[in-house]
Order: structure tokens, then C-alpha cells, then sequence
């Protein structure tokens, strides 16, 4: 069973791989931090959010400081998708941002069935008042 | 001392702790009561309504007639109150248990104060119910608005009344609002300047303003007395009570038409629903543990890089909300946080952007652990000011809500749409003087509730909606605020181009704004946000995040006379504003957006913009048609257009070309694979073991939560001392003569 966690990412519950959903690249074993599969670019923030206001003539511009924050990307080393962006400051170690318990997710998924894309939102879930811990159900 | 002399003489200990006992030098806040957010156990009479099963429907029933008399509460107090910001919604009504649990909250407005309202109702209780001086009875009105005793921060101020039913007390009801100026340092009750609790103005514990349904009349003035708006706080002590007084007659009458009893029933099941349908959700999650920071850029009167730090796990059926590793406390600047407002963090990301679907409640934090070191800027002792510790908490709210997203976005069902982060930054400016009515007062522009939203899974976010603190509250009408004020919005909710998160669906774009002293002679503004060098609202799964914004300022000039003059030189944009300044002889500066308040001379013009929702998703999977339609609407750049999501357009008719862009999409995704590297490799080459040098830095640096930066020094987080800044001006005097001296030694 193929579990989706990100835009990007899932996870192939029986072989405990991450993979990337836009390519299907197995990124690496799940029990370990997905980052450490990517490749990883640091940008000046300033390609990105570029000055609005003559940077010659004004201290703050609109665009971030590079010299307190860098935003690193994560690439799927075989597609190049965009996996997670992270505003740092530079030289800060990336952080572990999702750490998840693999047999915990395995006892869950065992009594669900296999989505082939997110859930997303809908409608909210019909509120049964009268039943103490059974809310109705979400999304059909 | 009688019985010393009957020879029953007490031990030492006995004898001291009677002694403290019955000679209370200062009650003060009760920390114990504050660090406890539970539902409490039920009160016997609850145990006796509820303990035979429930009539689901009848409390069904009670339960409509109890959101439809929040809702008119909610309504009768915005168009009745004098704050702005209750005109604006920025407040909410609320009831509670007899015992002081939050059961159910009107719709719109403010969830923070579904968080605190009722840790001073507990207080009430717990200390003045049986003390002769005080008691509780029918037609009391209390009011607070100290954070240590259960407040959001010092600006909002909460007042509840009991409610009583052939004697007993079946309910209370609440009122929490932003009702601004206090008579603190800075007009509008929260600012820049603030650098100690005793700047923030007035600081009420629960007190009582009304018995028997009638304002005390010392105490209005007192309270008056305390205020540079004695209007404001007169006619809103007015409305409060009529509020209040009017939820209490609809409680009354669903007493009157159902039983007492079946109120009693209706409130408590209420939250014991919320509560266990909250800690249902909570097992539903995956276990695991998600990781965020954010850094605040400015302690709000210098540039100062702030980590706030979040590790929020899912275990054993608890949310563990851990945000030890953050900064230490300012002693003398306004940004630091008590924990009770990470509180109030946490429950606005549940409610507003995961659990849409729950009724308002604080049963919802029932399954919910919060931990932060004392002293540090998540959870400040008294000893620090506060008023501006929106700073820290609304990113406890963004941090909360991308944790639960990045937990739960592959769960088969969803309560509610999942959504980037939304804008989380104050951006507004807050008004002192003396009007063209001649009236002093000091309050705020209701911009602050244009945040945008963050995009979608599915969708782009909305342009400048609503603030992350609050739901269907209102920016204002310009013309109104004009009428009563003597400023002038030269520019007004103007989406500035390139100001979103950008995504494969982008976050929604912020308004510029800006004002002009017209009339006044005695007049200034002051503005209270972050963000000026380091983004603060990041995107989503691979989206981009805000963009930084400062203040700018045309100043030294009246741009009035020089539009009599000539109008054809205004320019309707803050960007090209500054960048072509046509108003030849003024003085053109940016600011960090956090601005101390200073005098504006008629004429003069401060011109701000919201940032920007968190972006969803990588740029290049965004449809070439909505990057078309942004390019079109003006919210994006052609630049941007190119450059960021890599479209080619046709030079003749400004279309996307579609086989162009296909290619130009390829060749970018082989140049970030040429440009990266391997993640050991980049790691090794990018890892620091210590902050940037040159850098201020402030809070854990990592994993290591037990080591805490402090600009030029290190403390361990268990001996962790408030950091003391240097008066800016003292600095900016000592850098002037440092460079003075070096010119007279030549």
C-alpha cells in the first residue's frame, strides 16, 4: 500500500520507501528523514521576491536580506519537483520537518483503504451531537 | 494566639502557613488556575442533569437558540461599540458553564478569546466568590485585561457577567474585545516604544464595573481617568453591560421555556462533545513529530534575527506542542509572548484552518500539550511587557497549522479545505492625537484584517480576506474612518503587484495602504509588524513564502499643497511613489515595518503593505493559464511571469505560448538538477555550528534546544536571563561621536 503524506511525497508502506508522486522515483527508506534523498539548492532570496524599491537608494526594498535568509530548495533528484521550500537563516542545518512512526502508520492504513490522490477538503462532516466520540463521517 | 494559650500550640510551619493564610500581601495572578486548560470535572449538578443520558434533541434545539443569541450579541455590540476595532468584529461573545468552561462562541470574530475568557471567570471564582469584599451575584459585570490573569494582551479587554436562575448560578457570558487605547506609552494601548509591563497602560485583574446591572460610577471614572479616550471607555462600558445583559435574557428565557436544568446540560455536553470528538481527531493522525521554525526580524525598535522553534508530535493520542528552543525573553521590548497566548496560538490553527467544522471551544485543546521554557519568548514571566506578543503567537498559529497539515494531508478525510499558510503579520497603522472634533484619541486603522489568504491543495488563495486571528470581520469603510478621523488613505486596498507566495497555486496577494495627516496639528502614527528582512509567512509542500515589506515615508512635504497644485504627479502606487519621487524637496525613506510613534506633520505620507499567503506546490506545475490570468490582473510581474514560473509568452500578442513554456519548464528542471547538490554533499558545505557572524541572533541555533544564543552571548536554556537591548538612540549617539572623534583626531 502506497500511503501519500505531501503534494510530492509518499510512502510505499511494504517496502518502507519515500517516493516522489510526480515521477514515482523511490527517494530512500521512510524510517529516515526524506531530505537526505533530494538534492538541495540554496537561493538568494532576492530571485525570488525582488526588490519593488530602488535598492540603491533604500535599506529595505521588499526583497528578504540574503544575509539572513537563504530559502533551500528540494529537488526529487530524477524529476527536479519542487519538493519543500524552507526560509533559513544561512548555515542553519535544514530541519527534520517530518518525522513520521512507520509502524504507526502501518496499524492505521491496515483498516483503510489505498488513496490514489488526497482526500482534499469538501463538504464538513455531518456533526451527530447525541454520539460522544462518533462524529459523522468527512468527506465520502 | 487563643489557642497557643490553651497549649495546642502549632508548629512552626502550621503557624506560618495560617499566618499567610489570612494576610494576602498580593493576591496576583494565579499561575496554577492559568497552566491548566482541561475542562473541568462536572459540577454535581451537571453529574445530575447529564447522568441519566440526555434529551439529544431538546439540546439540539438549546443549542441553536444559543449560537442565534451569540450571534446577536456579536451583532449588537459591533454596531453599537465606539472601538474601531469592534466595529471592525475584532472581538467575540461567549458562553460558559457555571464553573467557567468555555461551551460555545458567536460565529465571527475573534477565536483567541475563546482561549482565554475564561481563566479570570475561573479566577473570579476561585478567589473572590467567597471573599466578603467582593462575591458574585446576579447583575455583576467584571472586566480584565491583564494576559497574566488569563487576557490575550493588554489592548483587549474581557468583561462577564454570571447568570442566575431561581438562585443558582447556571451560566456565565462574555464579552471579549479589542477596545485599544489604555493610557499606555503609545496611543492605542500597543506599540513599538512599550519597554516595560508598566508602559502598557492600565492593567486590570478581574475587577467588578457594574452591581445590580448599574456601572459603578468611581470606578467608570477611574477607569476613564486611565484613558486618553474617556469617550471610548465610557460609552463601551455602556455597551458591554447592554450586551451582556441581553445574552443573559435570552439564557433566562431558555430556562424559562425549557428548565434550567437543560441550559446546564446543553452548556457542559457542548464541550464534552468538542472534547472528545478533538482527541478522536488527534488519534487519527499519523504519530510522528513535525519540525518548524519562523524568525521574527525586529524586536520591533531594532533588526534582531528571533527564532521561534516548534516540535509538534503526535503520540499516544496527545498533541504535544513543544517550543522550547525559542528565543529568550526582552526585557524591555513589547514582543515576548506568556504561554497562555501560545495557547490562544495553537487554538486559533486548530479552529481556523484544520477543525473549521468544530464548534468554537477551548474543549478543543483538551488532547492538546503545550510546553516552552519559562523566560523565553513563549512563555514570558511578568517582569517583561507583552502588549505586542502577536509577534510570537500568530506564528504559533502558522506553525500549528502547517504541522497538522503535514501530518494530515494524506489522511482519507479532511474537516476542512487544506490551505499554505495564512499572512500572519499586524500590518496596519495605529493613530494618537486630537481629531478635527477635538477629541483626543489613539486607536487603530482596521487594515490590519486585510491579511491574504495562503492557496489551496486545490485553489489560489483570496487577496487581502481576513486576519488569521478572526473569521467574516470587515477592513472598514475609508470614507466613514475619514469622517471621524483626520487623516487621509491616499492610497487604499491597492493589490501591489509580486506581493503573493508564489505556487502551483499562489497564495493571495496583499493591498497597499497608505495615510496622510489632512487636518490635525496634533497628529502621529505608529505601525507594529515584522517582516522587513526576513519572510514570515512560509509556503506550502514546495510553494513559496511572503515576500518582506517595510514602511515607506514621503515626509518634509505637504503632498496636499503639491496636488493643489498639480494633481498630474501623484502616482497611484507606493512603489512608483518612491522609486520616481515626484514631490520634489521631500525627504523619501524606507523604515523597518515596526515604527515607534512619531509626530506626522500635515501632509506627510506612511505608506505600507500587506505581505502575502503562503504559496502551494512547485512554481512549475502552475497551469500556464492562471499565470496568464495574474499577468493580466496585475498581480504578477511579466518578470515573475518569465523568471519565476518559466512562461513564455508570444512577443506579438502577450499569450502564453504553450510549446515554449513546455520547453522552457524542462530546461529549468534540468538546471536545478545542475545547480544542486547531492544533500550530504550540500550539508556539509552549508552547516554552520553557529549563528552567522555579524548577525543578532536570538534562541536555539538546530537541535540543540538546551544552548541559547543571545547576540554576542550564550546561556543554557535551564539558567536562561532576559535579554536587555541598548536604547536605539543611544546606539545611533555613540556610533555619531565614535565617528565625530575620528574626525577631530585628523
Amino acid at each position: 500500500m502506497k500511503v501519500i503524506v505531501t503534494e510530492y511525497l509518499r510512502i510505499d508502506l511494504d517496502t518502507e520507501q519515500w517516493e516522489c508522486r510526480r515521477c514515482g522515483h523511490v527517494l530512500g527508506p521512510a524510517r529516515q528523514n526524506y531530505k537526505v534523498h533530494t538534492r538541495v539548492y540554496a537561493r538568494d532570496p532576492r530571485e525570488i521576491h525582488k526588490p519593488l524599491l530602488d535598492a540603491t537608494r533604500y535599506e529595505y526594498t521588499y526583497a528578504p536580506d540574503p544575509a539572513w535568509c537563504a530559502i533551500l530548495e528540494f529537488y526529487c533528484p530524477a524529476c527536479a519537483a519542487l519538493i519543500e521550500t524552507e526560509y533559513t537563516v544561512p548555515g542553519h542545518p535544514p530541519i527534520n520537518d517530518l518525522e513520521l512512526d512507520i509502524d504507526c502508520l502501518k496499524r492505521q492504513w491496515a483498516e483503510r483503504e489505498e488513496l490514489s490522490a488526497p482526500a482534499g477538503g469538501g463538504l464538513p462532516p455531518q456533526v451527530d451531537h447525541a454520539c460522544h466520540g462518533h462524529a459523522g463521517s468527512g468527506r465520502p | 494566639m487563643n489557642e497557643m494559650h490553651r497549649g495546642e500550640l502549632p508548629g512552626d510551619d502550621e503557624l506560618k502557613a495560617r499566618f499567610l493564610s489570612a494576610n494576602t500581601l498580593f493576591l496576583g495572578p494565579d499561575t496554577e488556575l492559568l497552566a491548566d486548560h482541561r475542562i473541568q470535572a462536572r459540577s454535581t449538578r451537571e453529574e445530575r442533569v447529564l447522568r441519566d443520558g440526555a434529551d439529544d434533541h431538546l439540546f439540539e434545539e438549546i443549542r441553536a437558540s444559543l449560537q442565534s443569541a451569540l450571534d446577536e450579541g456579536f451583532e449588537v455590540t459591533t454596531n453599537a461599540i465606539v472601538s474601531p476595532a469592534g466595529k471592525f468584529g475584532d472581538m467575540t461573545v461567549t458562553v460558559f458553564t457555571a464553573n467557567g468552561d468555555l461551551s460555545s462562541a458567536s460565529l465571527r470574530g475573534v477565536i483567541g478569546f475563546c482561549a482565554a475568557s475564561g481563566f479570570p471567570i475561573r479566577y473570579v471564582i476561585k478567589h473572590f466568590e467567597h471573599e466578603p469584599t467582593v462575591g458574585v451575584r446576579a447583575g455583576d459585570m467584571f472586566i480584565m485585561n491583564d494576559p497574566f490573569y488569563g487576557g490575550v494582551h493588554s489592548p483587549d479587554q474581557i468583561s462577564f457577567m454570571p447568570v442566575y436562575h431561581d438562585g443558582e448560578r447556571v451560566a456565565w457570558v462574555a464579552i471579549g474585545l479589542h477596545e485599544g487605547e489604555n493610557g499606555a506609552r503609545e496611543p492605542g494601548g500597543m506599540g513599538p516604544a512599550m519597554e516595560s509591563p508598566w508602559d502598557e497602560g492600565i492593567k486590570m485583574p478581574p475587577i467588578r464595573v457594574a452591581e445590580n446591572y448599574r456601572l459603578k460610577f468611581d470606578l467608570v471614572n477611574y477607569l476613564q481617568n486611565s484613558s486618553r479616550d474617556p469617550r471610548l471607555v465610557g460609552a463601551d462600558l455602556k455597551v458591554r453591560l447592554a450586551t451582556l445583559r441581553r445574552v443573559e435574557a435570552r439564557l433566562l428565557a431558555l430556562c424559562d421555556t425549557y428548565g434550567a436544568n437543560a441550559l446546564v446540560g446543553t452548556l457542559r455536553q457542548s464541550l464534552e462533545y468538542v472534547a472528545a470528538e478533538a482527541t478522536r481527531r488527534v488519534r487519527e493522525l499519523p504519530e510522528g513529530t513535525v519540525r518548524g521554525q519562523i524568525f521574527l526580524d525586529t524586536t520591533m525598535r531594532e533588526d534582531a534575527l528571533i527564532r521561534f522553534y516548534a516540535r509538534i508530535s503526535v503520540r499516544d493520542g496527545r498533541l504535544v506542542c513543544d517550543f522550547r528552543g525559542s528565543s529568550p525573553q526582552f526585557m524591555n521590548r513589547p514582543i515576548n509572548a506568556p504561554i497562555t497566548s501560545i495557547r490562544i496560538g495553537v487554538l486559533m490553527g486548530l479552529v481556523s484552518f484544520i477543525w473549521p467544522d468544530l464548534p468554537r471551544s477551548l474543549a478543543i485543546l483538551d488532547p492538546v500539550d503545550i510546553l516552552a521554557t519559562p523566560g523565553s519568548v513563549a512563555d514570558a514571566t511578568r517582569e517583561v511587557p507583552t502588549c505586542l506578543n502577536m509577534q510570537v503567537f500568530f506564528k504559533a498559529i502558522t506553525l500549528t497549522q502547517m504541522a497538522l497539515l503535514k501530518l494530515g494531508f494524506g489522511l482519507p478525510r479532511h474537516y476542512g479545505n487544506p490551505i499554505a499558510p495564512w499572512f500572519n503579520q499586524p500590518v496596519t497603522f495605529i493613530y494618537g492625537g486630537v481629531t478635527q472634533h477635538v477629541e483626543q484619541v489613539g486607536n487603530l486603522c482596521a487594515d490590519l484584517n486585510g491579511m491574504p489568504g495562503g492557496a489551496k491543495w486545490d485553489a489560489d488563495g483570496e487577496h487581502s480576506m481576513s486576519p488569521n486571528f478572526a473569521a467574516y470581520v470587515d477592513t472598514g469603510e475609508t470614507e466613514l474612518v475619514e469622517e471621524d478621523l483626520p487623516f487621509v488613505q491616499v492610497i487604499s486596498k491597492r493589490l501591489l503587484t509580486d506581493n503573493c507566495g508564489f505556487g502551483k497555486f499562489r497564495g493571495g496577494a496583499g493591498y497597499e495602504f497608505s495615510v496622510a495627516n489632512r487636518y490635525s496639528d496634533v497628529w502621529g502614527f505608529l505601525a507594529l509588524a515584522g517582516g522587513s528582512k526576513f519572510s514570515t509567512t512560509p509556503g506550502m509542500f514546495g510553494g513559496y513564502g511572503s515576500p518582506t515589506y517595510p514602511i515607506s515615508m514621503i515626509k518634509e512635504v505637504d503632498v496636499f499643497a503639491e496636488l493643489a497644485r498639480d494633481a498630474g504627479i501623484f502616482r497611484g502606487s507606493l512603489v512608483d511613489l518612491m522609486n520616481e519621487r515626484p514631490f520634489a524637496g521631500a525627504s523619501y525613506r524606507t523604515h523597518r515595518a515596526a515604527l515607534p510613534f512619531e509626530m506626522a506633520r500635515k501632509g506627510e505620507l506612511y505608506l505600507q503593505s500587506q505581505g502575502a499567503g503562503g504559496g502551494w506546490g512547485d512554481v512549475l506545475d502552475r497551469d500556464p493559464a492562471l499565470v496568464a490570468k495574474d499577468l493580466e490582473e496585475g498581480i504578477i510581474s511579466t518578470a515573475t511571469a518569465q523568471d519565476i514560473y518559466r512562461i513564455v509568452l508570444d512577443p506579438r500578442t502577450g499569450a502564453v505560448d504553450p510549446q515554449s513554456t513546455e520547453a522552457a519548464r524542462t530546461a529549468e528542471r534540468a538546471a536545478r538538477l545542475a545547480r544542486s547538490l547531492p544533500y550530504a554533499e550540500f550539508a556539509a558545505a552549508w552547516n554552520r555550528d553557529t549563528p552567522p557572524a555579524g548577525v543578532p541572533y536570538y534562541g536555539a541555533w538546530g537541535e540543540d534546544v538546551d544552548t541559547l544564543y543571545a547576540g554576542d552571548t550564550t546561556m543554557r536554556a535551564d539558567a536562561i536571563q532576559p535579554i536587555f537591548m541598548p536604547d536605539p538612540r543611544e546606539v545611533r549617539i555613540a556610533a555619531l561621536e565614535a565617528r565625530l572623534r575620528t574626525y577631530e583626531s585628523c
